[in-house]
């Protein structure tokens, strides 16, 4: 138990550094602690299933090891920025002001297609309308247009619309949830009423009925089976 | 912070349990050996009824801590421990002093397998 304990934390440290030092776009979306651990738990956790030799032990000794190791690591990450550059590494700026950093691009060996190919992703066929396009920590790109290219909103126009909040749902196939008609401040002869207006008899016949923050509500009957 | 305390503590539990475990397969490894050893020496003596309590007193020993070792050693280190006992056993059954103690250094030899597996070192860490 002590030479595996041994061994899980040497290889979660070698594959850390391993992970690190290939750079951000082997990860996809995961940071590389738990990029590791995923990769690593699911192949110990196979072990014991597929050799009955093994003493279960042996799997559940290195996850709950494996498991400590990324609890510690994301918590001191959390208490200190000089490890989580360590770690995680710093988010990269690819592009800038519409011009590609080609020292980024090497440091993290990213080739034009691939940069393309994150930039249709979001969208973004032209590069010169890109501000910044970020190689995240976790390997993903994100992109910030330039402010001439950005959409239009309701905001620019300086109209805004009716924000209608979140919607509770009142009837969930047939049945009232209750907590959630006290949470909008309504009661059963409220709902009834409401059923009544749109020519339902019983919440049963409703599928689905919805009310937002600003009182709007949605409503749909159940349909007959086929 | 809770949290990390929490892993932080359940690593050291883990580092501890592994520390007891290396303790205790020593000792019950180092037992069961001392008592082929003592089993081999009454061969040597020719007596052969002591040799032959002592190796079935050293099996028993081995047999009472199956739940520990089921739980802790790789199944195929049990089953070359088993087979070593049974060798040396039909060895005695036989009463041929050369194949008994070789049948016991081997029993021996096996028993010091299973701790140096547990046992911290380059070789079993690397």
């Amino acid at each position: 138990m002590a030479v595996i304990l041994l061994r899980t934390i040497i290889v979660f440290i070698c594959l850390l550094l391993a992970m690190r030092l290939m750079g951000k776009r082997q990860l996809s979306e995961l940071e590389v602690s738990e990029l590791i651990i995923a990769v690593l738990i699911s192949d110990i956790a196979s072990l014991p299933l597929q050799d009955v030799g093994i003493p279960l032990i042996n799997a559940l000794f290195p996850i709950l090891a494996l498991l400590c190791c990324e609890l510690l690591i994301s918590g001191i990450t959390l208490q200190s920025t000089r490890f989580r550059e360590f770690v995680f590494g710093q988010p990269s700026i690819l592009i800038r002001n519409g011009i590609i950093d080609q020292n980024a691009m090497r440091k993290n060996r990213f080739s034009p297609d691939e940069l393309a190919e994150a930039l249709r992703a979001n969208s973004v066929t032209d590069i010169t309308k890109v501000r910044y396009a970020i190689l995240e920590t976790d390997g993903d790109i994100n992109v910030i247009l330039a402010a001439s290219a950005q959409a239009l909103t309701p905001e620019t126009l300086a109209r805004p619309p009716k924000d209608g909040g979140m919607p509770h749902i009142i009837i969930n196939n047939g049945r009232i949830l209750e907590n959630n008609l006290r949470l909008i401040g309504r009661d059963m002869n409220w709902l009834h009423t409401e059923l009544n207006k749109r020519g339902a008899a019983h919440a049963r016949d409703v599928y689905f009925l919805s009310v937002d923050d600003s009182g709007s509500i949605y409503f749909a009957t159940k349909e007959r089976r086929k | 912070m809770k949290k990390e305390l929490f892993a932080a503590a359940i690593l050291a539990s883990l580092a501890a349990l592994s520390a007891w475990n290396l303790c205790h397969i020593k000792s019950l490894t180092g037992e069961i050996a001392g008592i082929v050893e003592l089993s081999a020496s009454a061969v040597q003596e020719n007596d052969w009824d002591r040799a032959e309590q002592l190796a079935k007193s050293a099996r028993l020993r081995w047999q009472q801590a199956a739940g520990y070792t089921n739980v802790f050693i790789r199944h195929s280190e049990l089953d070359l421990a088993e087979e070593a006992f049974g060798n040396y056993l039909s060895e005695l059954y036989k009463s041929s002093p050369g194949g008994a103690v070789a049948a016991a250094e081997a029993l021996i030899e096996q028993m010091r397998n299973i701790y140096e597996m547990e046992r911290i070192t380059l070789k079993s860490v690397f």
